[in-house]
């Protein structure tokens, strides 16, 4: 069985994305107390700021939630692995062509 | 001695993804249930019923042929609630198959403190998640694949919201099922009334509103195909999000309806169920356009019940509405 949109060349993209964004704490009066609040910092354009991003293939978002949190959890591994070794010469993988 | 009785009023609903249209999947009670609100009766449908012309030289009938293409349409009913804790890579939201059939992108916020998750209209034409769903009802357990459904909210006044998936899928098979002891997400997490809804529109927040229902109108149609057993599956279409509103009619000054219909102003839209983190509900429109301005009554009071297209900022983009849960 096929997706109708198969007939369309573009790759298919995926719906899932799993970021992190830059916070402050801030201090903010509720209900009379002072309370400490996380909140997103926001660029001139009124923005989130990401700090990292992850798009998870739909066959793996099919899998479950276990396996959505290993695949982020191993692409920003790779990522960080990758940075900090400019030289490496390890072989990309298919998580490589996320965006960050 | 009867048989055992099969009950209409006990249901259940498991779910998940497929990694390719049609692709299918094992469905576990203790990981893929989807929690209903109603009783959703399934029922199968078919492409050709077959029915046979009128027989010649009779005013009788002849008897039908085997139908084709079987498929299920059936309306899944769920109260909006959060998670209860923190939203994640592996703690999604309790309707996250539901929201990603209906047609919808999911970014996960995973940041400590500003935990979140974002749902906006999907670009297609491609890409679109389905699921295999298993629906039991009346004593049976229906097997589905190749899932899509159409998603519709309402607020009917102080209480708990409710939404609809008008479910489109294909038809596997059917068999005697009493319903398994199912593993909900967030079972025991209360949904939030819709009391307090900070509802704005235009910068204002302080008209009185009685409801009030967004209606995603997606379309879903079928792909018949006789080359393999007369139903491919479905095909999604356009979509032409509306929001409507029922609120009392304020003074011109406050919010001019009429002339904003009369001139199609373009006007930002929110409003927000629930106040407790990650139980809370939000739902925006940045680009409302109203599009009718109907006068109604509740008893003696003067309401007006106000429609809304949602439109994308800018051509081709898919920002006509953002669901946002945290």
């Amino acid at each position: 069985m096929s997706d109708s949109s198969q007939n369309a060349a573009a790759p298919v993209p995926s719906g899932l994305e799993v970021r992190h964004i830059q916070t402050r704490v801030v201090q903010r009066t509720i209900d009379g107390k002072t309370v400490d609040v996380v909140e997103p910092v926001l660029d001139e354009h009124g923005r989130e700021i990401v700090l990292s991003s992850v798009t998870v293939p739909l066959a793996i978002e099919a899998e479950g939630a276990k396996e959505i949190a290993m695949h982020v959890a191993e692409t920003l591994a790779y990522r960080e692995a990758k940075a900090s070794t400019p030289t490496s010469s390890t072989v990309p993988t298919a998580d490589e062509g996320d965006e960050s | 001695m009867n048989e055992a009785t099969k009950l209409a009023v006990l249901l259940g609903l498991t779910g998940k993804l497929e990694g390719s249209y049609g692709a299918g999947g094992a469905l576990l009670p203790a990981t893929d249930g989807i929690l209903l609100a109603e009783l959703a009766d399934l029922n199968e449908a078919f492409v050709f019923d077959g029915q046979r012309k009128a027989p010649p030289g009779t005013f009788g009938t002849q008897k039908r042929v085997p139908p084709l293409g079987s498929y299920v349409e059936f309306t899944g009913k769920t109260e909006p609630r959060g998670l209860g804790l923190a939203y994640g890579a592996s703690a999604l939201h309790p309707e996250h198959v539901l929201m990603r059939i209906s047609g919808h992108d999911a970014v996960v916020t995973a940041t400590p403190g500003a935990e979140k998750i974002e749902y906006t209209p999907q670009a297609g034409p491609n890409g679109f998640a389905s699921a295999v769903l298993g629906g039991y009802s009346r004593g049976s357990l229906w097997n589905l694949l190749a899932a899509y459904a159409d998603w519709t909210w309402t607020i009917d006044g102080p209480g708990i919201p409710l939404n609809e998936w008008a479910i489109k899928a294909l038809f596997t098979s059917v068999a005697d099922a009493g319903v398994p002891a199912i593993t909900y997400p967030a079972a025991n997490v209360d949904p939030p009334s819709a009391a307090n809804i900070l509802f704005t529109i235009g910068g204002v927040a302080t008209l009185s509103v009685k409801k009030a229902q967004f209606k995603q109108n997606r379309t879903i149609s079928q792909r018949l195909n006789i080359n393999a057993g007369g139903h491919g599956g479905f095909n999604i279409g356009r979509r032409n999000p509306t929001f409507t509103v029922t609120i009392e009619e304020p003074a011109t000054a406050t919010y001019d309806a009429r002339t904003k219909k009369r001139t199609h102003a373009v006007e930002a839209l929110s409003l927000q169920v629930g106040s407790v983190q990650y139980n809370r509900d939000k739902f925006t429109a940045p680009n409302a356009q109203l599009i009718d301005v109907k006068p109604s009554a509740e008893n003696e009071v003067a309401t007006l019940d106000l429609t809304y297209e949602l439109q994308p900022s800018t051509l081709g983009a898919n920002d006509e509405y953002k669901r946002t849960v945290d």
